[in-house]
């Protein structure tokens, strides 16, 4: 009870001081409760940053070094405020914080208090931002510069031990952390430490050890996974800190998909099922502090003896800890305020969560959630059967044949053939198995839908089953269509019903071989590709169209897809729909390239798959 | 005490009047949201310190918030120096102005306010004049609970043009399925646009831009020597790069490019299809920007689509006013 009424008076008393002071005046103090510790902060020596000769270059970019050294003066000639007027100031650095020193910006011009909605702050501090370098960008790498950790995710904090009376006022902070916590378990002796008035954004930090090392030997060194378990503000405080009027993460805007994220094994997601989420993360972390402080603290032992029982919780003894009347937006499922000392007030703060914008597939970025789709890959000969194919003069076209669960060939099964995309070509006969095919093979979709599933990989990595000329049918396609035959006449197969669904360039592919044989089979799904119809000739064009208009085809794309535009997908769709052709498609909504995993949501589509015949 | 009515009457009169000849400086009723508020204060010559101009003077409303001049008029019979780009379709984007030098709709909103060519209005003056505008006070009231402010001047106006993208256009009818929304000359100019021009390279969905600057060629060193994005980056990449801006109403924003210097949309497009034969010794252009061997009929399906892509709302505008 006695907290809460503390609690409240504190709550009073800056609501006092606003209305009072007007808060214009960068000395005086946020808080004014007459026995407040926050009063040890040396408010009346107060240093304009516009005033420091260096401190400043074009654009109020801040020069690091002038910079820390300003707060290492003023640190030694007793503390005080260093005051950053209306502005936008950029750094490129972390900061360090100096015992005694507070960095103040102007006062909110509008709502004073930070939970209403229109609370905004003229002073801003803006950080560098991290710049993916993601797939779609690999096309052309000089137009896209690289950000790495070094030059991203920094943090307001300090390697000094046993400062005190040191903090943050009125600052509109993007990208940057506030990070007082304890050193590997040791206390850093860290008292007095005041946070108020702060609006912050985009606050977060990666994962450490992601990208791991087959990550990057996969080429995906630009991903970043959020760290959970570190928050917006980070304490870890011998005695006394205030998190009060505080507005965290309203406007965070940095989250980014990370299009062909890659896990530890090699599969990649899309973008919208691995999004690095700058908000899913704790809100205000209050550490407990461990009992013995370093033989290196500059505490005087006197204080500390009081502060540290061994053993105990209560750290805090000489002084409080106070999380008041601040606003928290996080991603649901994340703790507001995470603290775990008995003596922390934490009162009055209103908080908000918003949905994750996409479910995740990953784990810790590194685990699939669903290891459904690995089954294939993992456990290829279990599945399937490797066959080599040898045509003309040596060529080779390894392919694999998955059977129907309990084959029985009294009766006929349709068959599935699947064309890969880019990336599994080769010829181990076992990459052609990572991609969308594991769907076919869920136990489920095996007991519903009894049917031959032959994959045929593409072995020459300077071509596709489509060929370089996009004119020229390839042999390749020829042979997989011989394999067909071949594999048609020794098991029971219903010719009626053989279904060509491609993958990226081999949903290309699917496209030009219904045109070439428009009579062989009975559906098509094209997934994110395209068709260009012939554009030199209006007759042969005509034919092209006219040849595919009534096929049943349902084709695949996702909005966002960042290696073909969806605009691609439509065009084609659409230009058959002009034609007076009818096939379905399913755009999915903010999906990139990697956009086949989805179609496991789609419920009506493996009934229409399987009921499409030939007369 | 009849006085005291009397008296009370002519005060209660007085009053009136007196507080109607202040709410005439601006419109009659109070908004009660900041988008709103936005558009009044978009609308409002009071932002420009002799009171001529106010943000839809050059963001003209029935020209897809941009005009029809290379460098529009501020106070003080100054001009900018660069195209009025338009307003319009903004949302996503983490740049602002030709070069990027604003990150947010509110970095935006201010600077035209205060820019000495434009409204010319020193921003503690802005703030200044809301703060005695008896209609001002209670609108801010009203929308933020609080006095008229900078900060809450620029959400209002950044909120109100946040609400500025129907994606209204036959284009957008034509992807939601209707294939009868565009003709076959814009069809065959969306084909042109993605393919053999590779336009959507850069001008991607759903806006057709891409929030990055590039050199397209129109630097110089010489007659052409606005650096544009180096001002802001100090990058040597950066000499003549631009924005590249956002292709919706496109038809309706002539004339065209950051300098305002080609015309109209044909005379854009027969740039891109050869580069050197307009701007012969242009320094640091783009390697992308390759000649694309297109024909006049090419070139005028390519407008087509372009025109294709203007909302529904603006239909009525009369886009055959010639630019300057």
């Amino acid at each position: 009870m006695k907290k809460l009424i503390v609690a409240q008076l504190i709550v009073f008393y800056v609501s006092l001081s606003f209305d009072l002071f007007g808060q214009r005046e960068p000395q005086v103090n946020p808080i004014t409760e007459a026995n407040h510790w926050s009063n040890a902060i040396a408010w009346n020596n107060v240093t304009n940053v516009t005033k420091v000769k260096g401190l400043l270059g074009r654009e109020n970019a801040v020069d690091s070094v002038v910079f820390h050294q300003t707060m290492e003066t003023i640190s030694k000639n007793g503390g005080g405020v260093l005051f950053f007027p209306v502005g936008t100031y950029i750094f490129k650095n972390t900061i360090m914080l100096y015992d005694g020193v507070v960095l103040r910006g102007e006062n909110p011009l509008g709502v004073k208090n930070a939970k209403h909605q229109s609370y905004s702050l003229p002073t801003i501090f803006e950080f560098p931002r991290y710049k993916p370098k993601m797939d779609r960008m690999r096309a052309d790498t000089s137009l896209f510069k690289n950000v790495s950790n070094q030059t991203a995710f920094k943090s307001i904090k300090t390697n000094t031990r046993g400062i005190k009376n040191f903090g943050l006022v009125n600052i509109d902070i993007n990208r940057a952390i506030i990070d007082f916590r304890k050193k590997n378990t040791e206390s850093m002796g860290f008292r007095n430490v005041l946070i108020y008035g702060i609006k912050q954004n985009n606050a977060v930090v990666p994962v450490e050890g992601i990208p791991t090392a087959a990550q990057i030997k996969g080429g995906n060194n630009w991903q970043r996974w959020t760290e959970k378990y570190i928050g917006n503000i980070n304490l870890s405080v011998e005695a006394n800190a205030l998190v009060a009027n505080c507005k965290l993460n309203d406007n965070t805007k940095d989250s980014f998909k990370q299009f062909g994220y890659m896990v530890d094994d090699g599969f990649t997601f899309d973008g919208s099922r691995a999004v690095f989420d700058y908000i899913n993360h704790i809100g205000i972390m209050i550490e407990e502090v461990k009992t013995t402080p370093s033989t290196g603290s500059v505490i005087n032992p006197t204080e500390t003896d009081n502060l540290i029982a061994s053993n105990s919780k209560n750290m805090y003894t000489n002084g409080s800890i106070e999380v008041l009347n601040n606003y928290m937006k996080l991603t649901e499922g994340n703790e507001f305020v995470k603290s775990d000392c008995e003596k922390c007030n934490v009162f009055d703060n209103d908080f908000q969560t918003t949905k994750q914008q996409y479910a995740s597939s990953i784990i810790d970025g590194l685990t699939p959630t669903n290891t459904a789709y690995r089954t294939p890959y993992d456990k290829p000969d279990e599945v399937s059967t490797a066959y080599i194919h040898t045509y003309r003069k040596g060529e080779s076209l390894p392919y694999r044949l998955i059977k129907p669960l309990n084959y029985d060939p009294s009766k006929k099964y349709p068959i599935v053939l699947y064309l890969h995309g880019l990336g599994e070509r080769g010829n181990d006969n076992r990459e052609s198995l990572r991609n969308f095919i594991w769907y076919f093979n869920t136990p489920k979709v095996r007991a519903d839908y009894p049917c031959f599933i032959l994959i045929p990989q593409h072995a020459y990595k300077d071509s596709t089953f489509l060929g370089n000329e996009r004119k020229e049918h390839t042999r390749t396609m020829k042979a997989v269509l011989d394999v067909m035959k071949k594999v048609e006449k020794e098991n029971s197969i219903d010719g009626s019903r053989r279904y060509i669904v491609g993958i990226s360039s081999g949903g290309w592919a699917t496209w030009e071989t219904i045109i070439k044989f428009p009579k062989t089979f009975a559906a098509a799904v094209p997934i994110s590709a395209y068709k260009r119809f012939n554009e030199w000739n209006e007759k042969d064009r005509l034919k092209e169209i006219n040849t595919i208009k009534n096929f049943p085809i349902w084709a695949f794309h996702g909005s966002d897809d960042e290696w073909i535009p969806a605009m691609y997908a439509r065009l084609t769709v659409s230009t058959l729909k002009s034609g007076g052709g009818v096939p379905k498609y399913t755009e999915f909504k903010g999906v990139g390239h990697i956009c086949w995993d989805e179609i496991q949501y789609v419920e009506e589509f493996l009934p229409w798959l399987f009921s499409q015949k030939r007369n | 005490m009849k006085k005291i009515k009397i008296i009370s009457v002519i005060v209660f009169w007085l009053s009136t009047v007196i507080s109607t000849a202040f709410v005439n400086e601006s419109p009659e009723s109070i908004p009660t949201s900041s988008v709103e508020l936005g558009e009044v204060l978009f609308n409002d010559k009071i932002l420009s310190i002799d009171q001529s101009v106010s943000c839809a003077s050059c963001h003209i409303p029935d020209f897809a918030f941009a005009d029809t001049s290379s460098r529009s008029p501020g106070v003080n019979n100054n001009y900018t120096e660069r195209n009025t780009p338009s307003v319009m379709y903004l949302v996503d984007k983490k740049h602002f102005f030709w070069d990027g030098r604003a990150k947010s709709f509110e970095e935006q909103a201010l600077g035209p306010i205060a820019s000495p060519k434009e409204m010319g209005l020193p921003l503690d003056e802005a703030e200044k004049r809301l703060s005695q505008s008896v209609y001002y006070q209670k609108a801010f009231k009203t929308v933020f609970d609080s006095e008229p402010s900078l900060q809450l001047l620029a959400k209002a106006l950044g909120d109100y043009q946040r609400t500025l993208q129907p994606s209204e256009s036959a284009y957008d009818k034509y992807i939601a399925g209707d294939i009868n929304a565009l003709n076959a000359a814009e069809v065959r100019g969306m084909e042109l646009f993605i393919y053999d021009a590779n336009c959507v390279f850069c001008h991607k969905e759903p806006y057709f831009g891409n929030d990055e600057f590039f050199n397209i060629g129109l630097f110089d060193g010489k007659d052409k020597n606005d650096i544009g994005r180096f001002t802001v980056t100090h990058d040597s990449t950066n000499i003549g790069a631009f924005e590249t801006p956002n292709l919706r109403n496109i038809a309706l924003t002539a004339p065209y490019m950051h300098d305002g210097s080609m015309k109209t949309l044909k005379e854009v497009l027969e740039y891109y299809n050869e580069p050197d034969k307009h701007v012969p010794n242009s320094k640091n252009r783009h390697v992308n920007m390759a000649p694309l061997k297109m024909n006049s009929k090419h070139i005028e399906d390519l407008e087509a689509f372009l025109r294709s892509l203007t909302d529904n709302r603006f239909k009525k505008t009369n886009v055959s006013i010639n630019p300057e």
